[in-house]
């Protein structure tokens, strides 16, 4: 194999290979966050096309939880008014974080307050928090 | 006359002034750089990486990122970004210089050489023929009628897009290994039937300098590739033409040149050049006037004008038909196919029918006067998807930049422009870009349909035959003006 062929092998390799591993590192990789901080991604979908996923998240009562809110179609919010959480809108590529510390234990529900599709109703979860 | 005696022949040609035949202007004379480009090896890879890069990007927001069009990659890159690049720029300048650059076949054409950038005698894969019977568009029209079918779920659903492209790259790959050269681009690829025969249009073209020096050669290199003996007398060594084609062997159309340039690369007596040209030669050129590239010019025509209607028309039920709306998707999958399929070949038909008629002759068959004024609509159809482009490429080309931050819509901000508004660009101005487009396609394809005449008929003839031709191309921008203009 000539030194162009070489190179050009490289080039390709990292180009199907290394920047689809790269991307994936950069976006799942556990990022660094002050201990005790928990981060869990929810993915919003009207109802009809799954609703919020995961619609029930589990924590230990004295963690601090921070939720990054994405929705994956048209435009929703994040009501948890147990924990006083009321977002603005959250519209699509344009996640949003809230951080609580889930101080009490029990079942706390969240819903979408927009309504965002004939369903909307159905746009509840839970959060449970346990001891 | 023996090899180098040949060789000195087209020396002589090339080290004097730029050659000129009629209002041709060889370029790699005029552009000492671009002649030192095309004659390294890793000119097409070069070309290709960029586009290899945009493509994984392309792939992976559209598998893995947001299912919202606007917000992502795949959506805003290749069907607005490379589409307004494709047919604005690329194929009305540069003929099929995308099929250069394209990354589809890119996998299957380096497996097939064994290589990446050099020239490798001895390849990969069983070489088989493509099948004669299938040696033609009707494949690729059939490719394409499919997508075009399902555009407004393709356009719009990144997951689709991706899977598409991932596998359009798959069945080239297979094809690559299975079949000699590049059939898949030949025979299969949906987008290269229209670049083929818009690329006709355009004001470059890649032809041998001199018709004699390509008669006495006895290596026909540009087609079988070069061989120790062909290198011993010159070239720097090259595939033979990877689309079929045998340019030394008087190549007269664009229709099937993918620009690759191997040829220049492997003429022994750098016979091959590229020219610049006058727009629109090739559209006379009676050499390879035939039935599926006449269908092909319905297909794009009709497209252009259903699209209009369909996605930037008022019709919303129509376009939630299209959306795979339930049951009325049928309706509109019927409307859609019958009006490419047997409405417009009808009508030109007709059309072809009048004409011979006022023409006052039965010599020429009338298979012959559809097909051959069939390639008179080809400026009318490019500058119809122009004209249909710009009523979606500029108020939705903003979300370019967004997204080029945030291609996946995960929320990053790469370059800081993640949060760049939605801006329509000349959203009062489209109607009157449309307008003169249409009227220069409308003008062009007339200038086109009275030579074609001139070729089909006697002057006479020809001169009576052209006004039915001239009321129908009239007729068919009449209907792009009425939509642009409500």
């Amino acid at each position: 194999m000539r030194r162009a062929d070489v190179v050009a092998a490289i080039v390709v390799f990292a180009i199907v290979v290394l920047l689809p591993v790269g991307i994936f590192a950069y976006q799942f990789k556990e990022k660094p966050h002050p201990e005790g901080v928990r981060e869990i991604t929810v993915i919003i979908h009207t109802f009809e096309h799954g609703g919020f996923q995961p619609a029930r998240i589990v924590v230990r009562k004295g963690e601090r939880v921070r939720l990054k809110l994405m929705s994956y179609d048209v435009t929703h919010s994040f009501q948890l008014l147990d924990y006083d959480i009321d977002t603005d809108l959250i519209f699509p590529g344009q996640p949003v974080v809230v951080e609580f510390v889930a101080s009490e234990e029990g079942t706390f529900p969240f819903q979408c307050n927009i309504k965002c599709s004939p369903s909307h109703q159905n746009m509840v979860g839970q959060l449970i928090v346990e001891p | 006359m023996d090899d180098e005696a040949v060789g000195a022949k087209v020396t002589r040609v090339a080290e004097t002034k730029p050659v000129k035949i009629g209002w041709k202007r060889d370029l790699l004379q005029l552009a000492p750089f671009l002649r030192w480009l095309v004659f390294q090896r890793w000119f097409q890879f070069t070309l290709i990486v960029p586009n290899l890069l945009a493509f994984t990007i392309v792939i992976l927001s559209g598998i893995f990122g947001i299912p919202v069009g606007a917000k992502n990659f795949s959506i805003i890159f290749v069907w607005i970004v490379w589409w307004a690049l494709l047919i604005v720029v690329l194929v009305p300048f540069g003929a099929r210089v995308w099929c250069a650059m394209c990354p589809i076949p890119a996998f299957g054409e380096w497996l097939q050489r064994k290589s990446f950038v050099s020239f490798v005698s001895q390849g990969l894969g069983l070489g088989k023929r493509w099948p004669r019977q299938l040696r033609n568009l009707w494949l690729a029209n059939f490719g394409f009628l499919t997508i075009a079918l399902f555009s407004p779920i393709v356009t719009t659903r990144p997951v689709v897009t991706g899977f598409l492209l991932l596998g359009l790259m798959a069945v080239a790959v297979v094809m690559h290994l299975v079949f000699e050269r590049r059939a898949f681009c030949r025979y299969l690829c949906p987008v290269g039937g229209f670049l083929g025969l818009y690329s006709m249009a355009a004001p470059v073209e890649l032809r041998r300098i001199d018709a004699e020096v390509c008669r006495q050669c006895r290596f026909k290199s540009c087609y079988r590739g070069s061989t120790p003996e062909s290198l011993k007398v010159g070239g720097i060594g090259g595939y033979g033409c990877p689309n079929f084609e045998f340019p030394g062997g008087g190549m007269e159309r664009n229709t099937y040149c993918l620009l690759c340039t191997e040829c220049v690369k492997a003429c022994p007596y750098g016979n091959i050049t590229i020219n610049l040209r006058p727009f629109g030669t090739d559209l006379l050129v009676e050499k390879g006037w035939k039935l599926d590239e006449a269908f092909k010019a319905f297909i794009m025509l009709g497209s252009a004008i259903l699209y209009s209607i369909i996605m930037i028309g008022p019709w919303g039920t129509l376009k939630s038909w299209a959306n795979l709306g339930g049951w009325g998707f049928l309706g509109y999958a019927g409307m859609f196919l019958g009006s490419i399929l047997v409405l417009a070949p009808g009508l030109h038909l007709g059309m072809s029918a009048l004409v011979r008629k006022i023409a006052g002759t039965r010599s020429v068959p009338l298979s012959e006067v559809f097909v051959n004024t069939s390639y008179a609509l080809v400026p009318l159809g490019l500058f119809g998807w122009i004209a249909f482009s710009l009523a979606f490429v500029l108020p939705n080309i903003s979300y370019a930049v967004s997204v080029l931050s945030d291609p996946f819509g995960w929320g990053w901000d790469l370059f800081g422009t993640k949060s760049y508004p939605w801006t329509p660009y000349a959203p009062g101005i489209v109607p009157y870009l449309q307008v003169p487009l249409l009227l220069v396609g409308l003008a062009w394809s007339v200038f086109v349909g009275t030579g074609i005449l001139h070729k089909t008929f006697e002057e006479a003839q020809a001169r009576k035959a052209s006004v039915p031709l001239t009321a129908y191309l009239i007729g068919g921008t009449l209907v792009f003006l009425a939509l642009y203009l409500g």
